[in-house]
């Protein structure tokens, strides 16, 4: 278009990460365009000339170049990728996507020793089931629904899940919009018999935490009372390995000093189990204190020595056949904000409460951004709203508008963040970002994620 | 569906761009989905590209265009900027920037945007020939640093004198995310201060300090 100053110029891109493997290659990503490259070792000279900052490589361009332009990674001089990657990340508030977090019941059968929560409140009653439903219904245009489960542990109101779950797909079936569903539970009551009812209506993504070798989860994710819940977690999750169900697990695991040193031993045991079974990826995240009662007891990983664990624990996981759950995904343009920055992202308390961040939820009036009603209608408070799509990080000066990472995060990575703290810590997949690149190599290596080039 | 559109009073000011010819199209579509009252400022060349009275079809008051205002809204440049929650120039000529850009106040609309308290989004569109003039493009840069934001012109077909010709200006699908960012941001920055002055604190958190619950009459319901 007209602020394309010379078509037959090129330039590096300003969002450009470069990391050099072991076998001498290039790798690299490009934040605006999500592209993961890797330039084979004959073409890594020319590539990383023109990738230099500074350099013009005059078209038109042929080779290992053309590659190059195609990924993003070398652009016309004079386009403006800043206005590119914020006209990309403004289309969240157009009302083609619809997210529905939804707590079914803000009860828990575990007592996990970081937990936060309250347990304040019970099931979902019909009305606002109801209203959740015909919140869907009144959306026109939509092109994709995300429903996600949350609690509380959501299977603890299965029949609310089964209800919701089943109206969304026939929903999207009737509208042609595309349907994902997920749900972020403990494990404990996705029976067989659960699984057989709930997978077929369409919830097929699950986020299970386990948190190490069974003693180790056990003295972590504790039962309400007191009880051990490692071996019924596994039990459910070996029905589903060997099934012939679609589905996905990422298996979380919480890591702290003290599980740190099993985390090997961690991952034979879950090869040994579902190894070779690509239905079951991993997530790792440090265990921090976020306010729960024994904060002042847990002992947490920090700092860079956590990033290094995390990478190397990362390794492991991949050694024993697994994908990361997130890898590339945190990579895409806008892949590493949270939903709490999206317009179209709602969290549904099982009141009908309307919040965004589910880790705020009524610790703070702001988070309460609205109510949803029986009759599917939503009351929503537009300017506890721009709290959290709109965050502190582009403003002027602030660190996110320099970032060769921002396309990719906006300065969205933690909304809540930036509202107590200066400012919010940059993704660790920023932080890492030279392994981070090398793993989803020897990933795609193994398995091919859609869209790595 | 949503009970609340996002903008409660939204400022309009259409200036002499063709592109004004479009301009019931804009208002039917942003009362729909975003704002709840609309007041429109028309340069007088505006006025001569589009009657104001079918403008007045999608407004809860008359047309605002002239500097004495109307007698709901006397002058307007300082009343109707004091009443928006946003103010959007919509479309903008090549002329307009530039007296924006320089704190010219010759007539109304120019003078509601030196005396507006917050940005302004500024939708041009014009000729490409224009467009890419060093003096709009300057102006552009100045108003960018005077912290208002310009929402980028798409190619569209324009009618100019009488052939159709390529042109640049907004289209209503690149709008609405451009209008929505604007004010979420804006809203965004004037509460923030008093959304963050206290931490938020979690039960337990607030059990170590001895406070109340914040929400005592619903954990009565879950006990129930
Ligand atoms: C038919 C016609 C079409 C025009 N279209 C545009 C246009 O799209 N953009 C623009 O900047 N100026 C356009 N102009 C020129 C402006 O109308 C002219 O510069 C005028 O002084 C603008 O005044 P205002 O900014 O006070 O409305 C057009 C003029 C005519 C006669
Ligand atoms: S939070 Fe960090 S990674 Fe994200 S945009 Fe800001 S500076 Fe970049
Ligand atoms: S705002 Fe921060 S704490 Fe809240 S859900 Fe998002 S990432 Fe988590």
């Amino acid at each position: 278009m007209s602020d394309r100053k010379n078509d037959s110029n090129y330039v590096p891109s300003r969002f450009l990460s470069l990391s050099h493997d072991e076998d001498g290659s290039l790798i690299l990503y490009c934040a605006r365009t999500g592209a993961v490259g890797v330039v084979a070792d004959g073409d890594v000279d020319a590539a990383r000339s023109a990738l230099l900052p500074g350099t013009v490589t005059e078209g038109p361009l042929g080779g290992i170049l053309a590659d190059l332009e195609q990924g993003g990674f070398l652009v016309s001089e004079g386009v403006d990728e800043s206005a590119l990657a914020h006209e990309d990340y403004i289309q969240r508030y157009t009302d083609k996507s619809l997210e529905l977090i939804v707590m079914p019941t803000e009860q828990c059968n575990f007592r996990c020793v970081y937990c936060y929560e309250a347990f304040l409140r019970g099931e979902m009653a019909q009305d606002i089931r109801d209203g959740v439903k015909r919140y869907v219904e009144s959306q026109s245009g939509l092109e994709q629904l995300t429903l996600s489960w949350f609690g509380g542990e959501p299977l603890l109101a299965g029949d609310v899940v089964a209800e919701i779950t089943e109206y969304c797909q026939s929903y999207a079936e009737r509208t042609g919009a595309a349907f994902l569903c997920a749900a972020t539970t403990n494990g404990y009551e996705l029976t067989p018999e659960y699984a057989e009812r709930i997978l077929p209506l369409g919830l097929t993504n699950f986020q299970i935490s386990l948190d190490g070798v069974e003693h180790d989860h056990d003295e972590r994710r504790v039962g309400a009372n007191g009880e051990k819940t490692f071996a019924r977690i596994v039990e459910n999750l070996r029905y589903l390995h060997e099934s012939d169900h679609d589905f996905e697990v990422a298996i979380r695991h919480n890591f702290d000093p003290g599980n740190l040193p099993r985390v090997s031993e961690f991952y034979e045991m879950l090869k040994s189990e579902f190894g070779g079974d690509d239905r079951f990826v991993t997530e790792l995240q440090p265990i921090g204190r976020w306010g729960g009662q024994n904060d002042a007891d847990l002992s947490v990983c920090e700092g860079r020595p956590m990033l290094r664990s995390l990478i190397e624990a990362k390794k492991l996981a991949l050694d024993a056949g697994f994908r990361d759950a997130h890898g590339i995904d945190m990579l895409r343009p806008s892949g590493a904000t949270c939903y709490a920055a999206n317009p179209r992202s709602f969290v549904i308390g099982s009141d009908g409460k309307v919040y965004k961040c589910t880790v705020e939820l009524d610790y703070h009036d702001r988070n309460i951004v609205g109510q949803l009603h029986g009759d599917g209608t939503m009351d929503l408070d537009w300017r506890k709203m721009a709290l959290w799509t709109e965050t502190n990080g582009m403003d002027a000066g602030k660190k996110c508008v320099t970032c060769y990472f921002s396309p990719t995060c906006h300065g969205a990575i933690c909304p809540k963040e930036w509202m107590d703290e200066d400012e919010a810590e940059c993704p660790k997949s920023k932080h890492t970002i030279g392994d981070t690149l090398k793993l989803i190599r020897a990933e795609s290596l193994f398995v091919k994620p859609a869209g790595v080039p | 569906m949503n009970n609340a559109l996002p903008c409660e009073k939204l400022l309009i000011g259409v200036s002499g761009s063709i592109h004004c010819s479009q301009i019931g199209g804009y208002l039917a579509q942003i009362r729909r989905e975003f704002a709840v009252s609309i007041r429109v400022i028309m340069t007088r060349t505006a006025c001569d590209m589009v009657n104001p009275k079918t403008v007045e079809l999608h407004t809860d008051s008359p047309v605002i265009a002239d500097i004495w205002g109307t007698p709901q809204s006397k002058s307007p440049h300082i009343t109707a900027t004091r009443w928006a929650d946003l103010f959007v120039v919509l479309p903008a000529s090549a002329n307009i920037l530039g007296k924006a850009a320089h704190g010219i106040a010759d007539d109304v609309l120019s003078t509601a945007i030196l005396a507006s308290r917050g940005p302004i989004a500024f939708a041009p569109a014009m000729n490409p020939s224009m467009w890419e003039s060093a003096a709009v493009q300057r102006n552009l840069q100045t108003l960018k640093e005077d912290g208002h934001y310009i929402i980028p012109p798409q190619e569209i077909t324009s009618v100019t004198t009488g052939d159709y010709d390529s042109g640049l200006g907004p289209t209503p699908e690149s709008l609405m995310p451009h209008l929505w960012h604007v004010l979420m941001k804006h809203t965004k920055d004037v509460y923030w201060e008093e959304a963050t002055r206290t931490l938020p604190m979690t039960p337990a958190e607030r059990a170590r300090q001895n406070l109340p619950l914040l929400a005592i009459a619903d954990k009565q319901q879950a006990s129930a």
